[in-house]
């Protein structure tokens, strides 16, 4: 998956520059996306209405409160849970040299919607303010439940032991989600749209409280990305060039279950992007994870909020849950890259 | 190998079969104890009957029309359809593992129940007016596809890769579950929960209509499958003679394969998704005894066949009148034995 | 072998049922599924494989069935949904019993010799099993309102004099908002909150049924669905659903209150009261969905009650400007 390519020094400071270009283009096409994001909606708004809205806000006026208080969270919360998703994802992918791991298949998103269904299963509580502190909890749970299977197994947390152990507990989680469903239908009706993840109805509160936890983990990322491109050569390849293997996985894991309970506080389970977008990021930057990790990032920021776009226009004046959408992309787009990639 | 065998002549020695004594105690045991659930199973249920008046109905002396049906229409049909189900997903599980050199191929780990799964609840929600007898058809395609697709995934220019198998399949069932998901999302809540139920695999619906298209199907692919099995192990002896002996070891490959989706595809569109039989059934068989390849699927079969019925069973009885589907027994049942297996590493021993 | 022992217990059985339908008077009935079923002019037994949609109205046509699905509550005791705050009856005193959840227990429903199954096409597959213990009639929930279920029981159950009355009464509820209130010059909407988007319905149960019976008007957008259709509608395009009056309605059976309901509002879209015209006139009405959910007359009479208190209750209101 990862090998490192051998290039001269030249064609690398080339390489380095058209890299660094990208960045800035990326980060364009994501501006461009949050824009359209906040311009293109339910109600047709002229851009005009758009600039005034921001420029000077009132909350009398309806349409300036759809921009400011519906849209922009929204777009926001979608660049955010993007980004976090596919840095998790390429994380994930790196240290288990797997090109499945992703939050879906290791069945953390499982274990969120798992939390999210006793909780209200048991105990009715479903509101803004406590289901995304849940649904992390439950997240964060199954990491653990799942990297400790994996890693008492023989040959320890090696990319089939994970991909196995996620698909084991996330099928138990499963069954009991089930169980819960069968036995309340009301209780089914009122979570199945829930459980498909949506950037719906999201409001900043809970924005503001989650982010600093991103924002630390992406820094931290960044600074250990380094590193990860040496544990992606192997494990003994790295503690030949000195790096502490089984910190260093400690820390990435602690930075992967950060930022995927935030996305799942965020926006529910949103599938496929944590698998999908570090692939292309693999595809325009190779192996070297000091790109792949902010090309992730950009990428899956600028995904996520195209496809919300898409998921607020397709069926207009109706929506359809984001998660869906990202699914529906995002399979046939795994398959198609797994197959011509992974040799 | 010891020298306990039992040598089986058949038509005067044309045909003789080694088989190890102690394996047919095994098999004997099992036997016995699938004909006392059997039994168990026909005298326990919310209706109440005595073991007397089951004995009458079976020989057709009772009367009463509310013993009969319950005995003839719910708990034989059931019972019987249950052990079908159970041998097939288990036989499905032991011929992919077998081709796939893989212990942990299963049909519900590596997407071939999702994709029966997804076709029927496709139907079941999106085109409700479908006729109900299609379903094992719809079954049927959505597994192919989705063998297919995973064949082609991971088929390399040298040898199919057993570990990537593995992987994507359970790629693509993920991403057939979220499908499947989002369908019960959008469905209309009547259907989407009735969907549901048939996804938890469950048997309480199942009537002689089915068990006999459970029978047929066993009784026209298991031997297929235990001749294919047999002729496989011998071409494993070494590739390359085979292939000049002239047999072609890719047809015997595919025709297994399908040999196996066929089986989880038709039990599935009968009874729902049965999780993890198919994975926990071969591995108890090899951890009983380890033996030929014929002894091997057959402990499988009866394992398998044992393993639903338990399941079914606890599942209607045990918090009667709530009844939880078997799928979601096995499924309870199947994850802590993937897991114990992950951590022992047995399927190391595969081959 | 095993075809014969089928058809001996085919033969068995239909003896059975052709000997004992000789003691009971019979008629046949056309079912939802257009089948032509045999059923006994008035039932003594019957199951019921629906709570809300079939046991309530049962006992409000004064028919007890022996038998119903149910729910579970949090602490594993079965009820009829619906059931004690319609009725005043629930399993533990009615006489009914509990036969599962929704995948129910045939055997319990065996145990009770019922001589009438009335389903849903949820059972459309083991139609064959039920009908094996009883004549098994459906109704079809996909294309029958509400109030068409509850004609479909009567009509089943041979109780439409039972149905005259109570549709009597009703209609004499709804004169009594009509007295009132003049109900053509108001436009009145039901909507719920639902993550980031308005959910309505052409009518709303219950309470879409009274406001649509007594005259009211709706937004365009609501009459544009067709009746029985709904639709998530982005917060973007709340105007088009404003109206004079708004309905919302909270969770009794999740012991929910009307904070709540403001509070998912508020989340889908904050300070929404600003925008939403009724809201700012203080005609947002929340009252509890137990009673806008339910196949009853019960149900429709205390909502007619709340709809004529709420609004004519308020007599300034209604005359304000309208958009």
């Amino acid at each position: 998956m990862s090998k490192v390519t051998l290039v001269s020094p030249k064609e690398k400071n080339n390489f380095r520059s058209t890299l660094s270009l990208g960045i800035l283009f990326a980060f364009g096409l994501c501006i461009i996306m949050f824009v359209l994001h906040i311009s293109i909606g339910a109600k047709p708004l002229s851009y005009l209405t758009v600039i005034n809205s921001i420029i000077h806000f009132d909350i009398r006026n309806f349409d300036h409160v759809i921009i400011l208080k519906v849209r922009l969270p929204r777009a926001i919360i979608a660049l955010t849970v993007g980004a976090s998703l596919s840095v998790a994802g390429a994380i994930m992918q790196g240290v288990t040299r797997n090109p499945l791991a992703s939050p879906s298949i290791l069945g953390l998103l499982t274990g969120a919607s798992f939390a999210i269904v006793i909780s209200y299963g048991m105990f009715g509580v479903f509101t803004p303010y406590y289901t995304p502190w849940i649904a992390a909890l439950g997240a964060l749970l199954t990491a653990i439940l799942v990297l400790t299977v994996a890693s008492l197994a023989p040959g320890g947390a090696s990319p089939l032991n994970l991909t196995l152990s996620g698909a084991a507990i996330s099928a138990f989680l499963g069954a009991i989600i089930t169980i819960f469903n069968l036995l309340d239908s009301d209780n089914f009706d009122d979570l199945r749209e829930w459980l498909t993840g949506s950037l719906a109805g999201n409001s900043l509160e809970v924005f503001y409280i989650i982010v600093p936890w991103i924002i630390i983990a992406m820094v931290a990322a960044i600074i250990l990305s380094r590193k990860i491109t040496i544990l992606g050569m192997g494990d003994d390849v790295a503690k030949g060039l000195g790096v502490k293997t089984t910190g260093l996985k400690i820390q990435l894991l602690i930075i992967v279950v950060m930022l995927t309970a935030s996305s799942v506080a965020l926006a529910g389970p949103m599938g496929f992007i944590g698998l999908v977008i570090p692939h292309i990021a693999r595809i325009v930057v190779g192996s070297d994870y000091r790109w792949i990790i902010p090309y992730s990032a950009l990428f899956g920021a600028a995904y996520l909020v195209g496809v919300d776009i898409l998921a607020r226009v397709i069926i207009a004046p109706q929506e359809i849950s984001t998660g869906i959408i990202t699914a529906l992309f995002g399979g046939p787009l795994f398959i198609y890259l797994i197959k011509t990639r992974a040799r | 190998m010891s020298n306990t065998h039992f040598t089986l002549r058949l038509l005067n020695e044309s045909i003789a079969l080694k088989l190890p004594k102690f394996a047919l105690i095994i098999i004997l045991i099992i036997c016995i104890m699938i004909v006392f659930m059997i039994v168990w199973s026909l005298n326990i249920g919310s209706f109440n009957l005595s073991f007397q008046s089951v004995y009458d109905t079976l020989k057709g002396t009772e009367t009463d029309k509310a013993a009969n049906n319950v005995v003839w229409l719910f708990r034989f049909p059931r019972t019987l359809a249950a052990i079908l189900v159970g041998i097939m997903m288990a036989l499905s599980g032991a011929a992919l593992q077998n081709v796939t050199r893989n212990g942990l191929a299963d049909p519900s780990l590596i997407g071939i129940s999702q994709g029966a799964a997804l076709a029927v609840v496709a139907s079941i929600i999106v085109f409700p007016e479908i006729d109900i007898n299609l379903r094992p058809w719809l079954a049927l395609a959505g597994s192919l596809i989705v063998a297919a697709t995973i064949q082609w995934l991971s088929f390399d220019d040298k040898a199919s890769n057993s570990l990537k198998l593995i992987l994507f399949g359970i790629g693509v069932s993920a991403f057939l579950s979220s499908i499947t998901t989002a369908m019960l999302t959008y469905g209309d809540i009547y259907n989407a929960s009735s969907a549901l139920a048939w996804l938890a695999g469950s048997i309480n619906a199942t009537n002689w209509f089915d068990v006999k298209l459970l029978s047929i199907a066993v009784l026209i692919l298991v031997p297929l499958l235990l001749i294919l099995s047999r002729l496989m192990a011998t071409l494993r002896l070494g590739e390359i003679s085979a292939i000049s002996l002239g047999v072609p070891i890719k047809f015997v490959k595919y025709a297994l394969i399908s040999l196996a989706v066929a089986l989880a595809a038709i039990a599935t569109s009968v009874v729902g998704p049965l999780g993890f039989v198919g994975l926990v059934a071969p591995h108890l068989a090899r951890l009983l005894t380890r033996s030929n390849v014929a002894i091997h699927l057959i402990l499988t079969a009866l394992i398998g066949g044992l393993l639903v019925l338990v399941a079914d069973f606890a599942g209607r009885a045990l918090f009667a009148p709530l009844q939880i589907p078997a799928g979601i027994v096995t499924e309870i049942i199947g994850v802590p034995f993937l897991i114990f297996l992950l951590l022992s590493q047995r399927r190391k021993l595969n081959k | 072998m095993k075809t014969s022992l089928i058809k001996t217990a085919i033969a068995v059985a239909l003896t059975i049922i052709v000997s004992s339908a000789h003691a009971v008077e019979t008629r046949i009935y056309s079912d939802d599924l257009d089948r032509k079923v045999e059923i006994p002019v008035q039932a003594q037994r019957i199951v019921a494989l629906h709570d809300v949609l079939l046991t309530v109205p049962l006992i409000e046509l004064g028919v007890m069935p022996v038998g119903s699905i149910g729910r579970l509550s949090k602490d594993g005791k079965p009820f009829i949904r619906s059931g004690m705050v319609l009725t005043g009856y629930d399993f533990e005193n009615s006489g009914i019993d509990f036969i599962g959840t929704f995948d129910l227990d045939i055997e319990k429903v065996a145990a009770l010799k019922p001589d009438l199954i009335i389903a849903t096409p949820r059972y459309e597959k083991t139609l064959a099993q039920f009908e094996a213990l009883a004549p098994t009639v459906v109704v079809n929930y996909n294309t029958r309102t509400p109030l068409e279920i509850f004609e479909a029981v009567a009509d089943i159950t041979n109780t439409q004099d039972k149905l005259a009355v109570l549709e009597r009464r009703y209609q004499s509820q709804l004169d009594g908002i009509r007295r009132i209130i003049d109900t053509k010059s108001i436009v009145v909407n039901a909507m719920m909150p639902k993550k980031g988007n308005i959910n309505i319905r052409y009518s709303d149960f219950t309470l879409g049924k009274v406001l649509r019976d007594a005259g009211f008007r709706f937004p365009k957008a609501v009459d544009d669905l067709k009746p029985g259709g709904r639709a998530d509608f982005s917060v973007e395009r709340l105007a088009e659903l404003d109206a004079d009056y708004v309905f919302a309605t909270y969770r009794t059976d999740k012991k929910h209150t009307p904070q709540m309901i403001v509070e998912e509002f508020e989340a889908v879209l904050p300070n929404f009261c600003d925008h939403l015209t009724a809201c700012k006139n203080n005609n947002l009405i929340v009252i509890p969905r137990e009673l806008s959910l339910s196949v009853s007359y019960t149900a429709l009479g205390i909502t007619a009650y709340t709809v004529l208190t709420h609004i004519s209750g308020n007599p300034f209101a209604a005359k304000l400007e309208k958009k």
